[in-house]
């Protein structure tokens, strides 16, 4: 617009971005609190609905309490507060039943899943193929 | 139907009040033939309305020149809006509300991927004007976390299109009432129609008899992965051999520097 002389010093490091709730790292953790004290008082409702009474109640609050825990790697506030927001989601549809005890189980346990045999001696003496 | 009916009806009087001579029947049968044409089964475009489209795409982009980076027909008279992230709200309700467009009814979002943009992903708005029978598309960009608002508060029924576009490509909308996937599995991993999918999935599903359920397990193909070159030999369209496939669209306008919007506050 201005007739002057522009010099630029580069591509400025820091983008303005438009923020998913949180304005900051601080108020994204409080959120993740948040979720997380909620789903925790969602939980014994949870364990006894989708019958996941074949374990304690202890050792599945610790199960829900590893699904934040393996997340807590992430610094972007955006990518949490995604993830905060798909645990919502995630609340209401066990609110609302629209999950199956199956997708729950293969949700929170899929790295109990043994690993399918790759080569071809262990497919050999896993009897399959 | 009923008009050719009618239409046989009427010819069928005239045939019977002409008076007996063959070349006057002979005469008829030319003129009527040369009443009813063939109407093309192509849409015809109204030179008139596309032009009036374009003004009122120019009008748009000067009543919102914080958000319309391009105005556009990419073919017929669909007028296209290129629009910053941030203005999807105020330029629904513009083209919802504007008396001179009453663009009142949402015709369908969509998403696009492609992923060596910066902005990978483009989300479509189409609307369409039920007064005047016009059509506009709004198209939008982001990439895989930056949110969009979302539309419901413009469009009450953009809420099922905006869960299918999250659905299918992963983008984010802010201050959407109910956000879940929708086409997909509960509990579903990727959003499959974005181009790094893979065409098999990450998971497959099977029913495990001694577990007596469903499991998921990662997907495993039974063969090794093949290439095949199922291109044809020919070329398909020599003549747009150097042409890009945008060289058809139609500019309008286009904002030179289109200033980066500040992006909006939380409230």
């Amino acid at each position: 617009m201005s007739a002057g002389k522009v010099v630029r010093a580069g591509q400025s490091v820091a983008r303005t971005v438009a923020p998913l709730k949180s304005n900051n790292a601080a108020e994204a953790r409080m959120s993740v609190l948040q979720a997380y004290k909620e789903f925790q008082r969602l939980t014994p409702k949870f364990w006894w609905d989708f019958g996941l009474h074949d374990m304690p109640l202890g050792v599945f609050r610790a199960v829900i309490k590893k699904q934040f825990t393996k997340n807590g790697h992430l610094t972007d506030v955006r990518v949490v507060d995604r993830l905060v927001g798909e645990t919502n989601m995630h609340m209401e549809s066990i609110r609302m039943a629209y999950y199956n005890p199956d997708h729950v189980r293969n949700y929170l346990f899929a790295e109990n899943v043994e690993a399918k045999p790759k080569d071809f001696l262990s497919k050999f003496l896993n009897g399959k193929e | 139907m009923l008009g050719s009916v009618i239409r046989q009806a009427v010819s069928r009087q005239l045939v019977r009040s002409s008076p007996i001579s063959t070349t006057a029947v002979v005469a008829q049968a030319a003129t009527e033939q040369k009443e009813t044409p063939k109407k093309p089964t192509i849409w015809k475009i109204d030179e008139k309305k596309r032009e009036r489209l374009a003004n009122f795409g120019k009008y748009a982009a000067e009543c919102l020149p914080k958000f319309v980076q391009k105005v556009q027909f990419a073919a017929g008279d669909e007028l296209e809006l290129l629009i910053h992230p941030s203005g999807v709200v105020p330029v629904l309700s513009f083209l919802k509300g504007n008396h001179s467009a009453q663009f009142t009814n949402l015709t369908f979002i969509t998403g696009m991927d492609v992923p060596t943009r910066k902005n990978r992903l483009e989300v479509i708005y189409a609307l369409y004007s039920v007064r005047f029978n016009a059509r506009i598309r709004v198209r939008t960009y982001t990439d895989e976390i930056a949110p969009i608002d979302s539309a419901t508060p413009v469009f009450k029924g953009a809420d099922w299109y905006e869960r299918e576009v999250y659905d299918m490509y992963g983008v984010w909308f802010n201050n959407h009432p109910d956000l879940r996937r929708i086409l997909t599995d509960y509990g579903f991993e990727g959003h499959p129609f974005r181009k790094d999918y893979p065409l098999s999935g990450y998971n497959e599903v099977r029913y495990d008899p001694e577990l007596k359920r469903v499991v998921y397990e990662p997907s495993e193909m039974a063969q090794e992965f093949r290439k095949f070159d199922l291109n044809t030999p020919w070329e398909t369209f020599p003549a747009f051999r150097n042409q890009s496939i945008t060289s058809g669209y139609e500019t309008i306008l286009e904002v030179a520097n289109p200033t980066p919007a500040a992006p909006p506050q939380n409230k």
